[in-house]
């Protein structure tokens, strides 16, 4: 991989190729940051594309207090949740108390749930009814790999409480998944059975 | 076994093959599977080109506003001061024709070499 200040200061002294090689570097993590905030096909290239400009804008203001991912991250970051922000969605707020738990893990989305294809699918479309916080930690820990350390960095938001949402969006999503087959074992009891 | 450290246990590949293990391990997985959004093959081309169309657009903005500017001034200094065009200092300029052709080249060229060797800063 290209060396981040190199690339950096080809990158403002004008060569397209290096902003090309930058765009490519770091795309499938605005992508996976993006696609999982936003729900609208349409919105989300357009959004891509807004983070990259920015990126080109600001760029000759970084001064390598982060590593350049985690720059990019939080922009990308902070464009979704503007998104996100301006077309209110299910479960935006984050849970406080037991009834949100209760709330989410019974609530049911009967356009999508019936087209899962497979277990992961399932689990997937799940995710997408999380609050934005906790798709985006989800999705810098486990697709992007990134640190509590580094999580902290783009969300603008202490450690600890990066691990507490970690732990509590999977606590959600298995008891959602538990819910799901707990159902399914009572409507169907010879198939869900297995489980 | 609390459920955090299920989830570490879990999350290093280990099992304790009870139903929230199994349920985790599903939980996983779909996290780590790439979300169904991917960026088309020729995204680094659109922004490179919007990119240049937002810096060029700027650019023409300053240069209008720029003349536009200058335009003003020059209509307001006009009627303020009462100014009448002559060639004034310039008039002793009509007996070297070769010093004003030399001076018209100088700045041609100084113009070219700032085209062709100065580095964009803009892609």
């Amino acid at each position: 991989m290209t060396d981040d200040r190199s690339l950096v200061s080809r990158v403002i002294g004008g060569e397209e190729g290096a902003f090309r090689t930058l765009i490519r570097q770091h795309g499938c993590l605005v992508a996976h940051m993006v696609g999982r905030l936003v729900k609208e096909d349409a919105d989300r290239q357009e959004i891509c594309q807004d983070v990259f400009l920015k990126v080109y804008e600001k760029l000759p203001e970084f001064g390598f207090q982060s590593k350049l991912s985690t720059w990019i991250a939080t922009i990308a970051y902070r464009h979704a949740i503007n998104h996100v922000r301006k077309h209110r969605m299910q479960f935006e707020e984050l849970p406080d108390d037991a009834r949100w738990t209760e709330r989410f893990v019974d609530y049911e989305d009967p356009g999508e749930l019936l087209e899962a294809k497979d277990e992961t699918a399932r689990v997937q479309q799940f995710i997408d009814l999380l609050p934005a916080q906790y798709k985006a930690i989800l999705t810098l820990y486990h697709l992007d790999s990134m640190s509590y350390a580094e999580i902290s960095e783009v969300m603008n938001m202490p450690e600890g409480t990066v691990k507490n949402y970690l732990f509590r969006a999977r606590n959600l999503l298995k008891e959602k998944l538990n819910k799901y087959f707990e159902k399914q074992e009572y409507e169907r009891p010879g198939i869900a059975g297995t489980r | 076994m609390k459920d955090q450290e299920l989830q570490e246990l879990v999350e290093r590949g280990s099992s304790q093959g009870d139903r929230d293990s199994r349920l985790y391990h599903s939980v996983f997985k779909a996290l780590r599977t790439e979300t169904d959004y991917v960026l088309p093959a020729d995204f680094a081309e659109r922004v490179i080109a919007a990119v240049k169309a937002r810096y060029s657009s700027r650019d023409m903005v300053w240069f209008t506003g720029g003349v536009f500017l200058i335009i003003i001034a020059l209509v307001v200094a006009v009627m303020v001061t009462g100014f009448s065009f002559t060639f004034g200092a310039f008039t002793f300029l009509s007996g070297y024709p070769g010093l004003v052709i030399f001076g018209v080249a100088f700045i041609l060229a100084l113009q070219w070499i700032d085209r062709r060797w100065i580095r964009k800063s803009v892609l």
